[in-house]
């Protein structure tokens, strides 16, 4: 079981993500955007999350700035990404973090493996 | 073929028995050679027409029995005849030998003669062809065995003059003669420029008339006087201001009277009692004539020709240095060029549109900094970073692209810029090319912009869809209870983004048809259409259970001139934007009120103003809201970011215009458009 964090602009899409995430038995917590994200950071200090899967198109900015943002708070936070593909430019820009990335629309087995994965690379670090 | 070759031969037959007739009239008394012979250059005429072809044998000898006849029936001694007829061909066909090697358009050219000699150095060929053929038929042939007998060196020199001047005076004339007739392509004489210009018939008369009379003084009137040398002015005079025919012509005339006069012993050579002696003197007095003559006029004719394809050149390179101006003038990409001092050679009005006035500092040289010049990315760049530098050091810069940022283009103007040593040029330039992109990258960009925001407007309800449908069926497949409200929730979930997929296409619909709709503009009644949408409006949100908005049409609105379709769209977007965007559990209240107003021309107008009690734009967005997928709200207002841009797109389409600012007086916003009044038909 892991802790992670969605951070999603739209709720269905929030929700279906966390729907997902949940059959593995992780605890799971959403914020909409940058603002939702450091108001959770600022509220609630001692929280750390596992991982957290990141929007791209925010509005508020972009998801690699706010993973940035992130990892200057929680050091090593693995992310994946959970978008629409988009340009190229940005297709590298989320490439240059390391995450990985899923494809919207995604299907949850991918999801739940992408996070896996990801979650198993951090541990072995 | 034959018929014609038959012809010729004929023709050449009676031209050299003229020739040959006339050249033994001036045998002197007491010698056996005639004074001069002009049949010498008549049978290298004659044989030159073929060249070295079957019909040069039957030519030979027809030449070789026509001058032995010729010689035989004048006084000739069978021996003599038949020894001067041998060497008249065997001295054309040596002459054939050597101009074959040294001026082949001259020997065989058929019905295609050459216009005689035209260039001095030919002349000099034709000289030494000339001379050289004379004596080796003076030295081979019976000349020899003559000379030989009477122990006379005298003759031999008398031969090899006489026989070389006639060549030199007559086949010059008759290759011109026969190009006059015969050449399909005949050559017009080259135009008269400078101070050898052109000359007038009444030149022409004069220099007969002073020939004429300077020759009768010379050698009829004043003859005991030792000065036939004064007669050469007028050869000069004919050879530096005439054609080479009309100087070869006055040449050979000048020379029958020399002749003429010494027969009948008048004019200063009679005076010389050697009769060999005169002989050989009024030959070499001849060659002079005609040497003299063809040279100066040849010269001339060469001088002109290339005077006047100096002049051609000139007037080309002028017409195409024109042309290329005119080109890179009119281009719509900047040129310039610019010298290693960096002193601009050439600028068109495109380099000045793109990248601004020319900026020089104190030496006149470019003045790179003034330009501000950035990279893409907006950091400065450095003069030697330039590429007019680059191109400075020798090296080619190829479609790099940069920002130009002045007074001329205040918003940074995207260029790609080539720039090249151009090769050859002493002192060294270079050439800048600059090309706008500002245009094409910006379309690019929107393109780009506009793929990305419609796929991911569309990829994220789809995901929705396809995400919380697949968790009903699972749900439905599997045998554990189901919350039932759960399943509403995910049903519910579903449908708002199948309305949210709707929505976009629909909006992607009207701005595509707000882009492309013909507009046919009719008189449309505003306040009847906007107290339509206002119902259509109430009653949507009645439906949905939401607070019904009051809307307020503060009539009667005037009538506009638009494309109902159109002005119905604007109106329920403006109205449905007011309806949304009101804060949570707010009565929308909307006013839609219209007045006169006029545009930048002065064209009347209606003003269009929709005011709302919403919860505003935020600051600095109130223009930027009618941008294509701008959203002003993207938290918790749904919006495809394309309404307003279709309001602006419509109305900038009938001549209008959309303005967006905050409500008077307090919170909310006023949208307003303009249209064509339709007062403004009456």
């Amino acid at each position: 079981m892991a802790r992670l964090l969605i951070v999603e602009d739209d709720p269905d899409v929030r929700d279906w993500i966390a729907h997902c995430t949940l059959r593995d038995g992780h605890e799971v917590r959403g914020v909409a955007d940058g603002g939702g994200l450091r108001t959770l950071r600022e509220q609630e200090p001692a929280y750390r999350p596992d991982l957290v899967l990141m929007d791209y198109a925010l509005p508020d900015g972009d998801g690699v700035s706010l993973l940035e943002e992130a990892q200057r708070w929680w050091s090593g936070l693995p992310a994946v990404f959970v978008t629409v593909q988009w340009t190229g430019e940005i297709i590298e820009r989320i490439q240059g973090t390391g995450a990985e990335r899923v494809a919207k629309p995604f299907d949850p087995d991918d999801l739940r493996s992408a996070v896996r994965r990801s979650l198993d690379e951090e541990r072995r670090v | 073929m034959t018929r014609a070759r038959l012809l010729d031969l004929s023709g050449f037959a009676a031209y050299f028995l003229l020739a040959a007739v006339l050249g033994r009239q001036t045998v002197l008394p007491g010698v056996d050679l005639a004074l001069v012979w002009p049949a010498a250059g008549v049978g290298a005429a004659w044989l030159a027409v073929n060249g070295w072809s079957r019909w040069t044998v039957l030519d030979a000898v027809v030449l070789f029995v026509l001058s032995w006849l010729i010689n035989d029936l004048t006084g000739a001694s069978t021996v003599l005849a038949v020894a001067l007829s041998v060497a008249t061909v065997v001295q054309v066909l040596v002459f054939g030998f050597l101009v074959t090697r040294w001026c082949p358009a001259w020997w065989g050219f058929g019905d295609d003669p050459p216009p005689g000699v035209e260039r001095l150095r030919d002349f000099g060929y034709l000289l030494a062809a000339a001379l050289l053929s004379a004596c080796v038929s003076a030295l081979l042939g019976p000349a020899w065995v003559l000379s030989f007998e009477d122990s006379n060196w005298m003759a031999v020199g008398s031969w090899v003059v006489r026989n070389g001047i006639g060549v030199v005076a007559i086949f010059p004339l008759s290759l011109l003669l026969r190009h006059v007739v015969r050449s399909h392509d005949r050559r017009r004489g080259p135009a008269d420029h400078g101070p050898m210009g052109r000359q007038s018939p009444v030149e022409l008369v004069a220099l007969v008339i002073v020939t004429g009379l300077a020759a009768w003084l010379i050698f009829f009137v004043n003859g005991d006087l030792p000065v036939p040398f004064l007669l050469l002015t007028a050869s000069v005079w004919a050879g530096a201001r005439f054609a080479p025919g009309i100087a070869d012509v006055h040449a050979i005339l000048l020379s029958g009277f020399v002749v003429v006069a010494v027969l009948i012993d008048q004019g200063p050579f009679s005076m010389i009692a050697d009769v060999d002696a005169r002989l050989l003197v009024v030959q070499a007095y001849i060659a002079v004539i005609v040497v003299v003559t063809l040279t100066l006029s040849i010269g001339r004719h060469e001088s002109l020709v290339l005077s006047e394809r100096l002049v051609a050149s000139e007037k080309a390179a002028t017409a195409q240095a024109a042309l290329v101006r005119t080109i890179v003038d009119t281009m719509a990409d900047g040129v310039s060029v610019i010298d290693t001092s960096g002193r601009v050679v050439l600028r068109n009005p495109a380099a000045t549109d793109l990248v601004g006035r020319q900026q020089l500092d104190r030496s006149g040289a470019v003045d790179i900094d003034a330009y501000g010049i950035r990279h893409v990315d907006g950091s400065p760049m450095r003069p030697e970073e330039s590429p007019m530098a680059i191109a400075l050091s020798g090296e080619s810069v190829e479609n790099l692209e940069l920002v130009v940022s002045n007074p001329s283009a205040p918003d940074g103007r995207l260029l790609q810029v080539t720039a090249r040593p151009l090769p050859d040029t002493d002192p060294p330039l270079v050439v800048v090319v600059y090309h706008d992109i500002t245009a094409d990258r910006r379309e690019r960009d929107e393109l780009a912009s506009f793929a990305g925001v419609v796929a991911h407007d569309l990829l994220n309800p789809l995901t929705i869809i396809e995400g919380w449908s697949e968790a009903l069926l699972e749900d439905a497949r599997s045998d554990v209870e189901v919350d039932r409200d759960m399943q509403v929730m995910q049903l519910d979930r579903i449908q708002r983004a199948a309305q949210r997929m709707q929505h976009l296409i629909s909006d992607l619909l009207a701005y595509t048809t707000a882009r492309n709709l013909k507009i046919n503009p009719i008189e449309v009644d505003l306040d009847a259409l906007a107290q339509d949408v206002a119902r259509a409006r109430v009653e949507a949100s009645r439906v949905k259970g939401d607070p019904e908005p009051v809307v307020t049409v503060e009539g009667p609105l005037p009538a506009v001139l638009a494309e109902p379709v159109l002005l119905r769209q604007v109106l329920d977007n403006l109205v449905g934007n007011a309806v949304k965007y009101v804060a949570p559990g707010v009565r929308p209240e909307i006013s839609v009120t219209a007045g006169p107003a006029h545009d930048g021309e002065g064209r009347p107008m209606v003003l269009i103003e929709i005011a709302d009690n919403g919860i505003g734009i935020p600051e600095g967005q109130h223009a930027r809201v009618f941008d294509t997928f701008h959203r002003a709200h993207q938290d918790g207002y749904r919006g495809t970011g394309l309404g307003l841009s279709i309001v602006k797109r419509i109305a900038e389409r009938h001549g209008g215009s959309a303005a967006a600012r905050d409500r008077d007086g307090g919170g909310g916003t006023t949208m307003s458009v303009t249209f064509p009044a339709a007062d403004a038909q009456s």
